[in-house]
C-alpha cells in the first residue's frame, strides 16, 4: 500500500523554506494581484460603458464620486499598486523569456531593481494625488 | 558540538500503522556529520525498523534526497553543521506517494522522464564522430545541464508539481533540453512535440523553486525557458 | 497552439505596459483635482486615433486576462471536458465583454 503523499502537508512540522524564496513570492503576488486585475477591468469594462449610455449627467455624477470619494481615491492607489507591481515583476518575467537573467541569483538582483523602480512610481503616483 | 541532535524523524508503516506519525531521537554529534550518518545512526542502534535509500554516500547516485528542515536535500551531501541548528526534522520527499518512512515511489517521477525518451539517438547518416569546435557555441549551455541525478529534488520542490499531476516537471524537462538542444540527436523535433504541450513547458512559470534545491547547481528554469523559445521559433519555421 | 497563445500572452504584455501607461497616465492623473466629465470624454472619444487606442487596449486587456485566468485553472489537475466547458465560458466572455465595451463606445459617439 502506498500512502497518498497528500496527508503530507497537514503534518508539516517544520516551515517549508519555499516560502523563503524570492521567486516565489514573485510569482505569487504576480497572480495575486494578475487576478485582482481581472476582476477589475471586467467590473471597469462595464461600468465605464453602462455610464455613458447613461447619459451625461448621471455619467459625471458617477465619475464625481469615483474620482472625489476618499474611500475610491484609496482604491484606486491599490489598483496603481497592483499595476505597477504586475506590470515590473511581468517585465522581470520577459526577461526570462528573453534567456536573460535565469539564474538563482541575478533573478532575485532584478526582483529587487524592478520593485525598486516600481515603488518609486508608486510613491510618485500617490504624491502627485494628493497634490491636487 | 557536544550537545546531541534533536531528530524528529516522519515515521509510516502501511503494514502497522494507521497513520504518520513523527519519531524523536537524540543523536550525538560528531564532526563532519550528514543527515546520512543520523539516518544511520537511528538505525544501527536506536531503531531498526526506520527505512531509507542511499548508496553511493558522496552525490552521485541521487538515491538519499530526502526533505530536511523545509527543503528538499542529499542527506549524504547536507552537513548537519550547516543546518545551523540542533532540531532537525526529517521527512519524505513532498510530491511523491509514501512507501514507507523515508521512502518515496519514485515511479511518477520515471514515468515522466520515460515520455521525453532521456536517451541520445544518433542520425543514421552519422558514421564519424561529431567535431564541434569549443569556442562554436553549438553546445549552447548542454553541458551545464548533464549532471543531473534524477534524485527528485527539484521535482519536490515544484509547486507546479504540487498542483498537477500531469505536469512533466523540471528534471524531464530539463533532460529534454539536452537532448533537444544537441543538433546530433535524430528525433529532437519529436521531443520538442512532447514537452510543447500544456502540461509541458507551459506549466512552467519561473518560479525558480527546483534552482534553488538542486544539489548539482542545475538551473531547469533556463533550460524551459529555452524549449519555450524552440517552441515559439518551430511556429514560425526555425527550428535550430 | 499553446505557444502562440503563450507568445501572445507576452505581445499583449508588452502592448498594455506601454499602452496602460499613457491610459492611467492620462486619464487618472492629468486631471488631479476635477474629476472627468462626460464633456471632457466626448471630446476625447470623438477622435478616431483615440477611439482606436481604446479598442486595441480592450482587445489586448481582455485577451491578457484571461489567458492569465485559464493558465491559472490549468495549473491544476482537469479532465479534457472540463477544459473544454472552461474554455469556452472564457472565450465566451471575452467576446461579450468586447463586444459589449465597443457597443457603449460606438452608441455614445454616434
Amino acid at each position: 500500500m502506498i500512502l497518498n503523499e497528500t496527508l503530507l502537508p497537514s503534518r508539516l512540522s517544520h516551515r517549508s523554506q519555499m516560502w523563503d524564496a524570492t521567486g516565489m513570492w514573485a510569482w505569487i503576488l504576480h497572480r495575486i494581484t494578475g487576478l485582482g486585475l481581472v476582476f477589475y477591468i471586467l467590473l471597469h469594462t462595464i461600468l465605464m460603458s453602462v455610464s455613458l449610455l447613461s447619459g451625461k449627467e448621471s455619467f459625471d455624477a458617477t465619475l464625481a464620486v469615483l474620482m472625489g470619494n476618499p474611500v475610491f481615491e484609496f482604491l484606486d492607489t491599490l489598483l496603481v499598486g497592483a499595476v505597477l507591481y504586475h506590470g515590473f515583476n511581468g517585465i522581470r518575467i520577459l526577461l526570462f523569456d528573453m534567456g536573460i537573467g535565469i539564474s538563482v541569483e541575478s533573478q532575485k538582483k532584478l526582483f529587487g531593481i524592478f520593485m525598486g523602480v516600481a515603488a518609486i512610481l508608486w510613491v510618485w503616483s500617490i504624491a502627485l494625488k494628493f497634490s491636487g | 558540538m557536544s550537545d546531541p541532535l534533536q531528530v524528529k524523524v516522519f515515521r509510516f508503516n502501511p503494514e502497522s500503522d494507521v497513520a504518520p506519525a513523527f519519531d524523536h531521537f537524540e543523536v550525538p554529534v560528531f564532526d563532519n556529520m550528514a543527515i546520512l550518518d543520523v539516518a544511520m545512526h537511528i538505525q544501527n542502534y536506536m531503531d531498526r525498523s526506520l527505512s531509507f535509500r542511499f548508496s553511493c554516500r558522496i552525490g552521485m547516485c541521487g538515491s538519499c534526497a530526502v526533505y530536511v528542515n523545509g527543503r528538499a536535500r542529499l542527506a549524504c551531501r547536507t552537513q548537519v553543521s550547516a543546518l545551523k541548528t540542533k532540531n532537525i526534522t526529517i521527512m519524505p520527499l513532498p510530491n511523491f506517494p509514501i512507501i514507507r518512512d523515508l521512502v518515496v515511489d519514485m515511479e511518477p517521477f520515471f514515468e515522466k522522464w520515460k515520455k521525453i525518451k532521456p536517451y541520445y539517438l544518433p542520425k543514421k547518416e552519422i558514421t564519424d564522430p561529431a567535431v564541434i569546435r569549443p569556442d562554436s557555441n553549438e553546445r549552447e549551455f548542454i553541458d551545464d545541464m548533464l549532471d543531473c541525478i534524477s534524485c527528485g529534488c527539484c521535482y519536490s520542490a515544484c509547486s507546479m508539481v504540487a498542483t498537477n499531476k500531469e505536469y512533466l516537471g523540471p528534471a524531464a524537462l530539463n533532460r529534454a533540453y539536452t537532448l533537444i538542444a544537441d543538433k546530433r540527436d535524430a528525433i529532437r523535433v519529436e521531443r520538442l512535440k512532447a514537452v510543447d504541450q500544456s502540461y509541458g513547458v507551459w506549466r512552467c512559470h519561473t518560479q525558480f523553486n527546483c534552482a534553488e534545491v538542486c544539489p548539482k547547481d542545475i538551473v531547469p528554469t533556463r533550460s524551459i525557458q529555452n524549449l519555450k523559445r524552440r517552441c515559439v521559433l518551430k511556429k514560425f519555421g526555425i527550428f535550430k | 497552439m499553446h505557444a502562440w497563445t503563450w507568445f501572445l500572452q507576452r505581445i499583449s504584455a508588452v502592448i498594455l505596459f506601454i499602452a496602460l501607461g499613457l491610459h492611467i497616465g492620462f486619464l487618472h492623473f492629468s486631471h488631479v483635482g476635477e474629476p472627468l466629465n462626460y464633456a471632457d470624454i466626448m471630446v476625447r472619444l470623438k477622435t478616431p486615433v483615440l477611439i482606436i487606442f481604446d479598442i486595441l487596449l480592450l482587445i489586448f486587456g481582455l485577451y491578457h486576462a484571461l489567458y492569465g485566468l485559464y493558465s491559472v485553472f490549468l495549473d491544476f489537475d482537469s479532465g479534457k471536458k472540463e477544459r473544454i466547458v472552461v474554455l469556452g465560458l472564457l472565450v465566451a466572455m471575452g467576446l461579450s465583454f468586447f463586444g459589449f465595451g465597443v457597443f457603449g463606445l460606438l452608441y455614445v459617439i454616434r
